[in-house]
Formats: structure tokens, C-alpha cells, sequence
């Protein structure tokens, strides 16, 4: 028991943070000072207001977007990752992958400072091949951020599918093979069923993931695409209101987690039909 | 013949789409990288001459020099601390048998799934009840939190690749569990721990959303530092300092590799 002792501790901080998260939700705030006064429903019924259901609707926009792109670009690359003959090139991809995957949020948000902007990288690329006569706009937009997330949160899809992939018993797809089955057909028949968990864990992973993103959203959006995780930041740290902060941010944790339950159970169910 | 020129050019079309993901994930750094050797703000590529002057400029920002101290001091700190927990906690997984270990373990690997922003917001909240606004031992905490999932994956990958036997033979042997655990258990995991204390130092170096909550100006970890930086200023100054990230993760992650091997980590070894 004592061993789990300096867990336990951590534990017990981490719950009393999200306790008191809860608790400050149900205060009402006291302009000017950071002592909160009495029980009220004020900030949940606040949260039902055009600009705060405008920003969960941009959240989740962004995550599809970034789930969906990232899925189409990260499966050929788990594919190559696991099954390609020549283990130079998979060890490449992986260190490729991996490599961003390590490195801070903050540095891989400002590299795409540096390519996006007016006169960053893409923009001078595509004016000198003539295909644009204007600098295209990214950074404060919508388009930006999703660009950013989808490279940033790529490395976890692959690892995800890659992970699933790695786990398939080859005999499978010999057996469709031998049975005549073409290259294509035995994909869109064994290998992509058999891949489904690996995906979909790596999507709920992905969305989570963009739904939790914080530093990409305000250094590229600039505080102008106001997504969840903005919206509670300026609560608590612009405007130190901690009881509307707390709320907003309960109504977060509670998207996050119905969203994880959700794919949890798609999940169990895929893998339940495999089994039959 | 025409399936011969199909597959050649299935192969070659194939070949491009993952050179050209692949591009897309290095480009970004490889600029940084570019930026914080390039004499002006501007980035001109190719770039046309070569100067360390942002480099300079780091050294003479008292914020920056602060801020590598602290990311520093915070991360030293929190490794040996989750290194400390997981190996505990690594310990009563794998062995123990009582109740509530596994909600126990799921709690403590839920930072990889909630929002930073809630973590940082619960831990700003914890400290303001305790009186610790922005001082260092709620920022100890809120990296030891959010490390220990990855020491304990690596040291629980070790202890799972155990042989017992060789516990139960000392214990035959007459070795009591302290020396058991000294001579035996601890070198064994070697390699889990060099995996963990790795990850640890890489994850709190570059840990950001929740010490944007718990730090104060005095403790400020270098990323609230570059991400402040980014909200004033836009000048390579901030290249310079990813720079030095982007070549200590390469580093660190070479070491990973010989360690314990990144596929084993990410669980990417299986049937073939």
C-alpha cells in the first residue's frame, strides 16, 4: 500500500482540482474579486447563449475536419509504416512520424506560424510558381488552424492504425489470396474490417485531442476562431472569472468524456462482430 | 504488358502520396530550423546568408534565461517524483491483488485524454485554496501528473518482460524483499526506468497548456515563456530556442531507441 502511497497523493490533488471545478460552477461570481458568492444555475444557463454555442459549434467543426483529413492521410502512412518490405523505409517513417510527435505544442505551432503567414512559407512558394497574385489569408482563420491541427495530431492517427495494423494475423489475408481474391478486394474485405479498432481509436484519440488543443487554436487563430478551449481561458485567466470559467469548462469535460464513451462503446461493438 | 505499366504506375503514384504526407509533417520544422539561422524576420528561402544573431538575442533576455532554469529545476524535479510514483505504482499493479488498483491506474493515465485546460484550470483552483498561486509546488505537481502516464506505461513494459523466477530464486536464496528488490527487481527494470526518465524529461520540457495556469511569472517554464514571446514579438528569437528543442528530442529519442526501442513503446510490434 505504501508503495502507491506518492500516487495516491497526486491522485487525490487531481480530484480535489476537478471537485473544485465543479463546486466554483455552481457559485455566482463577484465582479472584481476572486471570493464567489452564492449557489446559482447563472452560468450553465449563460453557456446557452449564441456565442458560447457559436464556439462549440466551431470546436466541433474543427474536429471533424481534422479527424477526417487526418484519417485519409494517416492510414496510407501506417499502412507503408507496418507492411512495406524494406525496413529502411519503415524505420524513416517512423522516426518521421515520431519525431513531431515529441516535439512541444509550442514549437509546432509556431513552425506553422512560419508557414502560414502572409508572407511565410506556402504563400511565398505559391506567388513565385505564379498559382496565386495575392497572399492567401490563414493565420486568424478557420482554414489555418485546421490545417495546423491536421499535421499535429497526424502522428498519433498513424500510430494508432499502425498499432491496429500491426496486430492482424497475416494467415487472413493469405487464405483470400490463395482463395483468388484480388490486392483490392482482399483490403476493402479483410485488411480494412481487421484495421476498424486501430482506426477508430486513433479518430477518438484525434477529435479528443483537437477538442483539448489549446496553444494551435490561439497562436494561429489569434484569439478570432473561438473555440472551447479559448472561451475558457479568457474566462479564467482574461477575465478571472472563475465561477462562468469552471462552468464552461465542466460543459468541456463532459463533451470530452460522452465523446470518449461513445467510441468506447462503437469500439466493443466492431470488435464483438469480429469475433462472430 | 499494360499490367506492367498499371503497376508501375500504382507503385509510383503511391511512392508520391507518402512523400508528400511525409513532407508535410517535416516541412514545419525544418523552416524552424531555417528561420533561426536567417539574418532577417522575414524568412527568405532559400535562405541567403547565415547569422547567430537570434541567438545572441536569447542570451540577452533575462524571461528566456528564467525560463530555462525553471523548465529545468520543474523538470528534474517531477521526473524523479513520477519516476518514484511509477515505480510504485508499476510495482502494486503487477503484483498486487487489491481492490480499486485498476481505477487507481485509469486515473492516473487520464491526463493523456482530458483537456489540458481543465487539468490547469482544477490545479489553479487547488493552489488558490492552499495559497500556492503560481508557485513551485503546484507546477511540480501539475508536470508529475502529467508525465506519469508515460513512465508508468515504460516501467510496466519492463516489469511485464520480467523473468519472476529470478525474485523467487533470491528469495530461496535467503534474500529479504528490501534486498530482493536492490539487487534484483531495480536493475532488471533498467531500462523501463532510462525509457521513463526520458519520456518525462521530454514531456515536461515541453509541457504548456497546464503550466500556463499553475506558473506565475517567477516560475515560468520555458514554453509559457515562448508562447508570451509569440503574443508581443514575432522575430526568430522563438526559431532559435525551438532549434535547440527540435535537436535535444532528436536526441532524446535516439537514446529511446537504444534504450527500449520506440516500435516496443507504441506498441507497433506484433504478428508478421
Amino acid at each position: 500500500m505504501c508503495l502507491l502511497l506518492p500516487s495516491i497523493i497526486l491522485v487525490a490533488l487531481f480530484f480535489w482540482g476537478l471537485l473544485l471545478l465543479f463546486q466554483y460552477s455552481f457559485r455566482s461570481y463577484i465582479p472584481g474579486s476572486l471570493e464567489v458568492g452564492g449557489f446559482t444555475f447563472a452560468n450553465y444557463e449563460r453557456i446557452v447563449d449564441r456565442l458560447y454555442l457559436g464556439a462549440v459549434w466551431e470546436t466541433l467543426v474543427i474536429c471533424f475536419w481534422v479527424t477526417a483529413i487526418a484519417l485519409v492521410l494517416g492510414y496510407p502512412l501506417a499502412y507503408v509504416l507496418i507492411r512495406h518490405p524494406s525496413p529502411l523505409l519503415r524505420s524513416t517513417i517512423l522516426i518521421l512520424t515520431v519525431l513531431p510527435f515529441f516535439l512541444g505544442i509550442i514549437v509546432r505551432s509556431y513552425a506553422w506560424m512560419l508557414v502560414l503567414g502572409s508572407r511565410g512559407f506556402l504563400n511565398q512558394v505559391l506567388t513565385s510558381w505564379g498559382v496565386i497574385e495575392e497572399p492567401l489569408q490563414f493565420i486568424f482563420r478557420r482554414s489555418g488552424v485546421i490545417l495546423a491541427l491536421i499535421q499535429i495530431s497526424l502522428p498519433i492517427m498513424v500510430i494508432m492504425i499502425a498499432a491496429g495494423l500491426s496486430h492482424i494475423d497475416r494467415s487472413y489475408e493469405r487464405t483470400a489470396e490463395t482463395l483468388g481474391a484480388n490486392p483490392l478486394k482482399v483490403f476493402r474485405h479483410v485488411t480494412w474490417p481487421l484495421s476498424l479498432p486501430g482506426v477508430i481509436s486513433g479518430c477518438i484519440v484525434v477529435f479528443g485531442w483537437t477538442l483539448s488543443a489549446f496553444a494551435t487554436p490561439i497562436m494561429i487563430g489569434g484569439g478570432k476562431v473561438y473555440v472551447m478551449t479559448v472561451m475558457v481561458y479568457d474566462q479564467i485567466l482574461g477575465s478571472g472569472n472563475y465561477p462562468f470559467g469552471a462552468a464552461l469548462g465542466v460543459f468541456v469535460l463532459i463533451v470530452d468524456l460522452v465523446l470518449l464513451g461513445i467510441g468506447q462503446k462503437v469500439i466493443k461493438r466492431i470488435q464483438g462482430r469480429m469475433r462472430q | 504488358m499494360i499490367s506492367k505499366i498499371f503497376r508501375y504506375w500504382s507503385r509510383f503514384t503511391i511512392g508520391l502520396i507518402i512523400c508528400s504526407i511525409t513532407l508535410f509533417l517535416t516541412i514545419p520544422t525544418i523552416l524552424v530550423v531555417f528561420s533561426s539561422f536567417n539574418p532577417t524576420s522575414v524568412l527568405d528561402f532559400p535562405p541567403k546568408s547565415i547569422s547567430l544573431r537570434w541567438y545572441f538575442n536569447l542570451g540577452e533576455r533575462p524571461d528566456f534565461r528564467l525560463g530555462f532554469i525553471n523548465t529545468g529545476l520543474v523538470g528534474l524535479i517531477s521526473t524523479s517524483f513520477s519516476i518514484l510514483a511509477g515505480i510504485g505504482m508499476a510495482l502494486s499493479i503487477q503484483r498486487g491483488s487489491f481492490p480499486g488498483r485498476h481505477a487507481i491506474y485509469a486515473v492516473v493515465m487520464s491526463p493523456l485524454v482530458l483537456p489540458g485546460v481543465i487539468i490547469g484550470v482544477g490545479l489553479l483552483m487547488v493552489a488558490s485554496k492552499t495559497g500556492g498561486v503560481g508557485g513551485f509546488p503546484i507546477v511540480i505537481v501539475a508536470h508529475t501528473l502529467m508525465v506519469l502516464p508515460f513512465v508508468l506505461r515504460s516501467i510496466l513494459i519492463s516489469l511485464e518482460n520480467m523473468d519472476e523466477n529470478l525474485e523467487k530464486a533470491a528469495a530461496i536464496l535467503g534474500a529479504n524483499p528490501m534486498k530482493r528488490f536492490i539487487y534484483i527487481t531495480l536493475p532488471m527494470l533498467r531500462p523501463g526506468i532510462g525509457a521513463g526518465i526520458l519520456f518525462a524529461l521530454i514531456m515536461s520540457v515541453n509541457e504548456f497548456t497546464v503550466s500556463l495556469f499553475v506558473t506565475a511569472r517567477s516560475t515560468q517554464t520555458m514554453p509559457v515563456v515562448l508562447f508570451n514571446y509569440t503574443m508581443a514579438y514575432i522575430d526568430p528569437t522563438i526559431a532559435a530556442v525551438s532549434t535547440i528543442y527540435i535537436v535535444i528530442t532528436i536526441i532524446a529519442i535516439w537514446l529511446l531507441d537504444r534504450l527500449v526501442g520506440i516500435a516496443k513503446i507504441l506498441r507497433l510490434e506484433g504478428k508478421s
